[in-house]
């Protein structure tokens, strides 16, 4: 068989390979974008981690650095009382050796034990939406558009057509009550904005219309401690979360599709993930690990500390979203 | 124009299928083509060749995919005046890729028939749905198209280099499935 042999039979492919072909790289960037994401969150998080450690005197709260051993055993605690189950590198000699003043600061803010996990676990109380929202001429990168379309070279904060943002409406003064009807075995609902997921997906399908919703739902879970969401950003496949606080800026995508696991099972191929379960890793730039996964038609991102083991990723996971069947 | 109609035109023998199949696709398989000879004047006669060609393969044929069969013809056309080229008239990214072809099947059993083409064409095929879609992608790209691996690092915001590695990895995985499918001699 010579080159052209093979040549002539690549020629001879089907129709649905070269269709699929000429979607790859649209595929292959949004993956990009997604792992662009994922880094810039990743980054800042474990950014955000570092400093809090060497804010933290050494021994001070042993329960909030430690790794937890029997992650399993824990499954069933309410949300707010979890401990953190990711192994953060040793702590440094140098924090036993701290200025005074960074020990004496530390307790007048509220320890909360999320905070050293790479995402927070615990859903405060929803915060009324910012009505200062910028409503003109917003910066171009402050907006990530989850598109498609936006080539791989680009980062999400840098590309995307920035997208004014709408003057958000006034705070609904009536939240519907919590009544999601899926099982959901813990004290944080999964879509507690909403009567249902349903309602949820449809509701959040409609772009921007729900901008406020979308806002009050997320920002107390995704968003980085102490970070203020700037923008928001509805596209076809997905929304774009822009933040920025005190420790930098922060960039979170939430992409779905008809089926979001299928969807992410196929995009993850894209930037070399691992699979273990209905869990997909890989390791962003910084050494922190990526996880996303989907889930009654959500697709979720969350980082935790490299090394972290499979077992501790699915306490993590499931400590967050639950709904285990 | 609808491909569909565009096809019903030459089933019709209708000669505006031909002007308006150029005016809609000519920029398409004129890159196809100049791909493979890098020559315009060989390219161009090339997409004239193939334009007639699909006249002559309308009907019986009804593809498709219009712009795939037309992409199919130019193609395999380019490819076979490429290999028709005096060798110093060669070069290119078709000289390159078809190296990179032929390594790949370096010590293979010949291909002597219409049949063993064919099932080869399959054997391919097949291999083709056992690799991620990325790596499908840069696959055809580099061989169907035979484009550059600049040209296809800029389709998936990636570099040259990393190009040029999954083509490698790809390609020693079609050897190996080939390998299964007893396409090389027993060593």
């Amino acid at each position: 068989m010579t080159g052209k042999d093979l040549s002539m039979a690549i020629g001879s492919v089907s129709d649905k390979h070269l269709l699929d072909a000429e979607e790859a790289p649209r595929r292959s960037n949004i993956g990009y974008l997604f792992a662009s994401a994922a880094a810039v969150l990743a980054i800042g998080i474990s950014l955000f981690t570092v400093i809090r450690l060497v804010k933290k005197p050494h021994g001070s709260d042993p329960s909030v650095y430690a790794p937890t051993t029997e992650p399993t055993q824990q499954t069933a605690e309410p949300l707010n009382e979890t401990p953190v189950i990711t192994s953060l590198p040793t702590q440094t000699p140098e924090a036993t050796a701290l200025p005074t003043e960074a020990a004496t600061e530390i307790p007048t803010e509220p320890v909360n034990t999320q905070q050293a996990t790479a995402l927070p676990t615990e859903m405060p109380s929803p915060t009324p939406v910012p009505t200062e929202k910028p409503t003109e001429e917003p910066t171009p990168k402050a907006t990530g558009t989850p598109h498609a379309t936006q080539k791989a070279t680009q980062t999400p904060k840098a590309t995307g057509t920035p997208k004014p943002t709408p003057a958000p409406t006034a705070v609904p003064t009536q939240q519907p009550t919590p009544t999601p009807t899926v099982a959901v075995p813990t004290d944080e609902p999964l879509f507690d904005e909403f009567s249902s997921e349903d309602e949820f997906r449809t509701r959040i399908r409609q772009g921007g219309e729900v901008y406020d919703s979308i806002l009050y739902y997320y920002k107390p879970k995704h968003a980085p401690h102490g970070a203020e969401l700037d923008t928001i950003t509805v596209g076809n496949s997905g929304i774009g979360f822009d933040y920025s606080g005190k420790d930098g800026e922060f960039s979170f995508l939430w992409l779905w599709n008809t089926d979001p696991d299928d969807y992410i099972a196929k995009l993850l191929p894209y930037v070399n993930a691992e699979q273990h379960g209905r869990y997909f890793a890989y390791h962003s730039d910084n050494g922190a690990l990526c996880i996303v996964w989907g889930q009654d038609g959500a697709a979720f991102l969350a980082a935790v500390p490299a090394g972290t083991s499979w077992d501790e990723i699915e306490y993590f996971c499931s400590a967050k979203l639950v709904t285990v069947n | 124009m609808d491909d569909s109609k565009l096809i019903e035109l030459f089933f019709k023998r209708n000669e505006d299928a031909i002007r308006l199949t150029h005016e809609k696709y000519g920029g398409y398989c004129f890159a196809v083509a100049n791909n493979i000879l890098a020559n315009r004047e060989d390219a161009e006669e090339c997409v004239n060749d193939a334009y007639l060609a699909v006249w002559n393969s309308i009907p019986p044929q009804r593809p498709k995919v219009f712009r795939l069969f037309l992409a199919r013809i130019t193609r395999n056309l380019s490819l076979n005046r490429y290999e028709k080229r005096a060798a110093k008239k060669r070069g290119g990214e078709a000289e390159l890729a078809l190296e990179e072809l032929a390594e790949c099947v370096k010590d293979s059993v010949s291909i002597e028939s219409e049949v063993m083409a064919k099932e080869l064409a399959e054997a391919v095929d097949g291999f083709l749905d056992t690799i991620s879609r990325r790596d499908r992608g840069i696959f055809l790209y580099r061989y169907f198209y035979y484009e550059s691996a600049e040209a296809i690092a800029k389709r998936f915001g990636s570099d040259p280099e990393k190009i040029y590695s999954i083509l490698f990895r790809t390609r020693a995985k079609l050897r190996k499935h080939l390998e299964k499918e007893g396409y090389f001699n027993d060593r």
